[in-house]
């Protein structure tokens, strides 16, 4: 059976998604699978990408329920016979984890953390689990109110601290006025609770990771952030590799019995590794794994086919990862598709 | 000095870290320290060769490694 692929996230913009990546890695592996675009916007320049997807389809944004995501999916499948996703947003998990026998039933096959495993990650738990898996954490509050917010920054996590949403965006603040700002307005966006947390200095770290359907880490590479844009997404970085965190990623493997991708966003200095945050899919820096020759993507749709994978854990440290923008030319018909056949290619 | 042996130095001087994604610009001196450390010279051979390329006493050829030792430990570059 050829594998039909559907996969998100395809907002390649300066604040990316990480479903360009993703196809890339897959159009460059061996099995040269059939790739479709996911999208919820129809700017997304994934849409338009055609030599990676055969075709792009719209769906209704996950906020609007599994109803309509389960309607729009099933549609797909019909035009394309889809039948492995890989969801690469935030905001689609908690639906396509819930709703993963429905999938099942679909023929939609997925790797996939569980909901308890998903839940054990959230900003507002991953102090109880760095405890847990033996690594430090900043002090975190959730706050439900400015004023509650405005009372811890007073006493508990002094400035500066970073206030954070539950799901997207944190900012540095050094004051009262910034910190209410940022909060109010990542609270207009996504709402309350808001995390204030304290901030820690040193080197940023992160690592991205696959494990298998027994919570075994397969493959993994570490790298150090060099150049950020304003949101603190990579622009160039360079592969790392700290025992360390490699530890640290076993061992959350194991505690967890963690499915499928993740990132663990770390903070070193000289009191250890920080865990700030877990990421339950690929980055959007997934393609510089696969250019250091670990296709997380790849070995990915292994797992779903074969239930197994060859682990790859080693990789060349010192190779250095450039992002870049560019520009390619197409025809308005592709938009014009996507607007009224809710699909690239026009198919009623 | 075994505890350098994870470094790497490239041809253009630049001593690069694994463990954290640092790199730093070493003058000649000092990349042939590293190269002699790494290749499992002592403190003591190390400096003889030293004095001898770069027409140095061999007490200065010996501070000045004694005092890159203690560099490379400040800015966690040696553990």
């Amino acid at each position: 059976m050829k594998n039909i692929i559907g996969i998100s996230g395809i907002n390649a913009t300066d604040n990316p998604g990480p479903g360009c990546a993703v196809a890339r890695s897959l159009a460059e592996s061996k099995s040269k699978p059939t790739l479709i675009g996911l999208s919820y916007d129809i700017h997304d320049p994934g849409n338009y990408m055609s030599d990676l997807f055969e075709n792009s389809f719209m769906m209704p944004y996950p906020t609007k329920g599994w109803q309509g995501l389960q309607e729009s999916l099933s549609t797909i499948k019909e035009k394309t016979n889809l039948n492995m996703l890989i969801p690469c947003l935030d905001a689609e998990l908690p639906l396509m984890i819930k709703h993963k026998p429905i999938l099942d039933k679909m023929g939609l096959r997925t790797l996939m953390p569980t909901e308890k495993q998903f839940e054990l990650r959230s900003k507002d738990l991953l102090t109880q689990l760095s405890e847990e898996i033996g690594c430090l954490h900043p002090k975190t509050k959730v706050v439900y109110s400015i004023d509650e917010l405005v009372n811890v920054l007073k006493g508990e996590i002094p400035l500066p601290a970073v206030v954070k949403g539950k799901y997207y965006k944190a900012y540095i603040v050094y004051n009262i006025e910034t910190a209410i700002l940022k909060a109010t307005e990542i609270a207009a966006e996504w709402g309350f609770p808001i995390l204030v947390q304290e901030k820690i200095h040193g080197q940023e770290i992160n690592m991205i990771g696959l494990s298998n359907n027994e919570g075994e880490v397969v493959g993994r590479v570490s790298i150090k952030k060099q150049l950020t844009t304003h949101l603190g997404k990579v622009w160039t970085a360079v592969t790392i590799r700290d025992e360390r965190l490699d530890a640290l990623c076993d061992r959350f493997g194991k505690l967890t019995g963690w499915q499928g991708p993740f990132e663990l966003e770390c903070m070193t200095n000289e009191n250890g590794i920080f865990l700030i945050e877990i990421n339950p899919r690929f980055p959007a820096w997934v393609y510089f794994a696969t250019g250091v020759g670990v296709n997380l993507p790849q070995m990915l749709v292994d797992i779903i086919d074969k239930g197994e994978c060859k682990k790859n854990l080693h990789y060349p440290t010192g190779k250095y990862l450039v992002r870049y923008t560019s520009e390619f030319v197409t025809d308005l018909v592709d938009f014009q598709n996507l607007l009224t056949s809710k699909n690239r290619k026009g198919l009623l | 000095m075994s505890e350098i042996n994870h470094l790497n130095l490239s041809k253009n001087g630049l001593v690069f870290d694994p463990r954290t994604g640092e790199s730093y610009q070493l003058n000649p001196i000092a990349q042939k320290i590293i190269v002699l450390f790494q290749s499992g010279k002592t403190s003591e051979q190390a400096a003889k060769l030293i004095a001898d390329e770069f027409h140095i006493s061999l007490e200065q050829a010996f501070s000045d490694i004694l005092e890159f030792q203690v560099q490379l430990s400040i800015i966690g570059l040696a553990s």
